[in-house]
């Protein structure tokens, strides 16, 4: 038995080890950058993070938060890091025309399920770190190696604000970042101005889908909204489903017989595939909607207006714009996107652009939505 | 008795070779990452704590050592270790090479419950103890079944391990059928395919102690693990009783894969290989077969996480690698087996 006793040494011998470089890690602190100027940040889960004052190295783990960034920024210079699933929303889509650099920012070191290589991040001499608020752990482990962390989070109207100021605020443009809140509300409140014409219009019918698998979009907190303040009927919400990604059945969309069907920017789908029966085993020849052309991609700028992000006020309008074309008729949504885009992205767009933007091609077919 | 057996000294030497092996890698793994830090300064860092020294490295160097590479290194070597033992413990049980730490569903039902957690948006936390849990629930599961049909032989423990794999694997189905496409199922499906990114000194204390623990348990009783390759009859004229041992075991191994497979996720592979090759170096005689497959597991283990986090930007799962490497290096060993025999 004298072997297992030197095994036994040496187990015990690594358990004191890892026992003693427990009580000895990460404790540390002394600065030796004394020379930049620092400034709190008081994150949406109320944790002061000191910052840099000026973030040149900034990485976003939430995905349509890239784009926030790059609205207040007016460019996407300070990104050092963005999930795969921004870039996806870029490739091939209009702020590719608009920006090269994008296309340039790493995405390897966010992975798919929001993870990060922390020490890939630390290496790159990334400064500070957007993650969604849940990620509580991975932001201390970050902290820890000098990667500051700020939590945010999109789940409803109070809170996307919330975390606009808070990135305002993080990379120095508070000022943008409050107009952005302010433009949201201009917009809420000039819809919910003319509920009570609202309450009395006839409102149609409305089928958001996300995927041709039939899943449902629109169904969070903003679009559920949006959708409901500008006068869409809108049968199958969250409620009915108590999950907001489930897909629905085909013969559930023969009984609610939708008016108008949106499709999102998360798949390929067009209003084509639909009127031409494009897509395998559904068929859509006799809803109301495809019947009278009235299918429409909806609109994609720097990122898809569906999900929480800068755009959702212009996609409010657009919403209220197309639901109700009488009682929003003074709504002028191109005029309004270009002014936006000129206040907030520095973009002059072009004709072209607004094309590509509101998917003209892909609603050629569509009953024309009114181009004011 | 056994260990007047003149391989003897052999064992000695494979043990004492792999044993540096391992420490060398250690060294290795904790010196090598995305972050660049000077061998040096990477040794001050690990002396500091226990003798001061000048401070010639920054204090992001050593958080990266600390925070990110050192719990790292100790959760690869608890969890290679734990997971080689179990799979070596469980061929015995079973009397057959060919079965992993899986055969009665401990990673299987740690998915289920992790995945459960996921759904529920519980916190890193809750998805540990939930695939604890899940793991545990699947295997007593798997034990009671045979019991309940009053037939308790080793083929009903294989078939109702086949029962709640089974069973398992529909209900991780219905949870990924039910997750956020966006959101959870990619938490889900990186789960299933192991990474210890996410471990910090926590999950080192509460699953290492238990590891440590099973680990030591199953080297006091590995003499005993002979008997169970015996056959019942055999072991009987021997005046032993093998019921109390099969389950003891069983126990043992789950909890050492359970306390694993909740920090890492599930990690293919290692639990199947390892043990396979240790016998080849020192064959089946448990007394040698589970310090060199503890070794190995550990240095397997090591090894590959190190690869996962140092070769590219991007983190790659664990299960990814072990499998890359793994089934080829499986195929290699049957292949020599094969050549040896003829």
């Amino acid at each position: 038995m004298q072997l297992s006793n030197k095994k036994f040494l040496v187990a015990g011998l690594a358990v004191l080890t890892a026992l003693t470089f427990t009580a000895c890690g990460g404790k540390e602190s002394t600065n030796k950058q004394a020379k930049v100027e620092k400034q709190i940040v008081v994150d949406i889960k109320g944790n002061k993070v000191e910052v840099p004052k000026q973030i040149k190295k900034l990485a976003v783990v939430p995905i349509p938060w890239a784009s926030v960034v790059y609205a207040l920024d007016g460019n996407s210079q300070r990104l050092a890091a963005i999930h795969p699933g921004a870039r996806a929303a870029y490739t091939g889509k209009f702020l590719e025309k608009k920006d090269k650099h994008y296309g340039t920012i790493d995405i390897k070191m966010i992975n798919q399920n929001f993870s990060v290589n922390m020490e890939s991040m630390a290496a790159a001499g990334i400064e500070a770190c957007l993650l969604w608020q849940y990620q509580e752990s991975d932001a201390k482990k970050l902290q820890d190696i000098g990667v500051k962390s700020v939590l945010i989070y999109n789940d409803n109207v109070e809170n996307l604000k919330k975390s606009f100021m808070i990135v305002g605020k993080l990379i120095d443009k508070e000022a943008k970042a409050k107009k952005l809140c302010d433009y949201y509300d201009n917009a809420y409140n000039s819809i919910v101005a003319r509920k009570d014409e609202v309450a009395k219009a006839k409102k149609p019918t409305i089928l958001f889908l996300r995927n041709a698998q039939l899943r449902l979009q629109g169904n969070d907190n903003f679009m559920h909204q949006a959708l409901e303040i500008g006068g869409a009927y809108n049968p199958i919400d969250q409620s009915a489903l108590d999950s907001n990604n489930k897909s629905i059945p085909m013969e559930e969309i023969y009984k609610i017989n939708p008016d108008i069907i949106f499709l999102s920017n998360f798949d390929k789908f067009v209003p084509d595939d639909l009127y031409n029966n494009k897509l395998p085993a559904q068929d859509w020849s006799s809803i109301k909607a495809v019947k009278n052309k009235r299918v429409y991609k909806v609109p994609m700028g720097i990122y898809r207006w569906d999900a929480p992000g800068v755009e959702t006020p212009l996609m409010m309008r657009w919403i209220a714009h197309t639901m109700q074309p009488e009682i929003f008729k003074d709504v002028d949504i191109r005029k309004e996107t270009k002014a936006f885009y000129k206040e907030f992205l520095n973009m002059e767009l072009t004709d072209e652009d607004m094309a590509q933007i509101f998917a003209d091609e892909a609603n050629k077919n569509s009953v024309p939505l009114d181009k004011k | 008795m056994i260990n007047s057996n003149p391989t003897n000294r052999s064992y000695h030497l494979v043990l004492a070779l792999f044993t540096i092996l391992l420490l060398m890698m250690t060294v290795v793994s904790i010196s090598v990452g995305r972050f660049i830090i000077a061998p040096m300064d990477v040794v001050k860092i690990l002396i500091n704590p226990l003798v001061p020294l000048e401070q010639t490295w920054s204090d992001q160097a050593a958080s990266v050592i600390y925070t990110l590479r050192l719990p790292r290194v100790i959760a690869a070597i608890l969890i290679g270790a734990a997971l080689a033992i179990s799979g070596a413990s469980y061929q015995s049980v079973f009397k057959n090479p060919l079965v992993s730490p899986d055969m009665l569903g401990v990673s299987s039902g740690a998915c289920v419950g992790a995945a459960l957690a996921i759904l529920c948006g519980l916190s890193q936390v809750g998805v540990q103890v939930g695939a604890f849990v899940g793991g545990l629930l699947a295997v007593f599961t798997a034990v009671m079944i045979p019991r309940l049909i009053g037939k308790n032989t080793i083929v009903m423990l294989v078939l109702s391990g086949i029962i709640v794999g089974g069973l398992t694997g529909s209900l991780l189905g219905i949870i990924k059928y039910l997750a956020d496409a966006d959101t959870e199922l990619p938490a889900i499906t990186y789960w299933q395919m192991g990474s210890l990114v996410s471990v910090v000194w926590t999950n080192i204390f509460y699953s290492g102690i238990p590891i440590v623990l099973g680990i030591l348990f199953m080297l006091l009783i590995r003499w005993r693990m002979n008997i169970l390759t015996l056959s019942e009859e055999e072991a009987h004229m021997l005046g032993k009783n093998t019921g109390w041992l099969r389950y003891a075991i069983i126990v043992c191994a789950t909890i050492l894969t359970a306390c694993s497979v909740c920090i890492s996720g599930t990690i293919g592979w290692i639990g199947l290989v390892i043990p396979h090759f240790s016998r080849m170096l020192v064959g089946p005689n448990n007394q040698r077969l589970l310090p060199v497959a503890i070794v190995l597991g550990a240095s397997f283990l090591l090894g590959i996480d190190t690869l996962s986090r140092a070769s590219m930007s991007a983190e790659i799962p664990l299960s990814i690698l072990t499998g890359i490497i793994g089934a080829p290096f499986y195929f290699y060993l049957l292949l020599r087996q094969r050549m040896a025999l003829q």
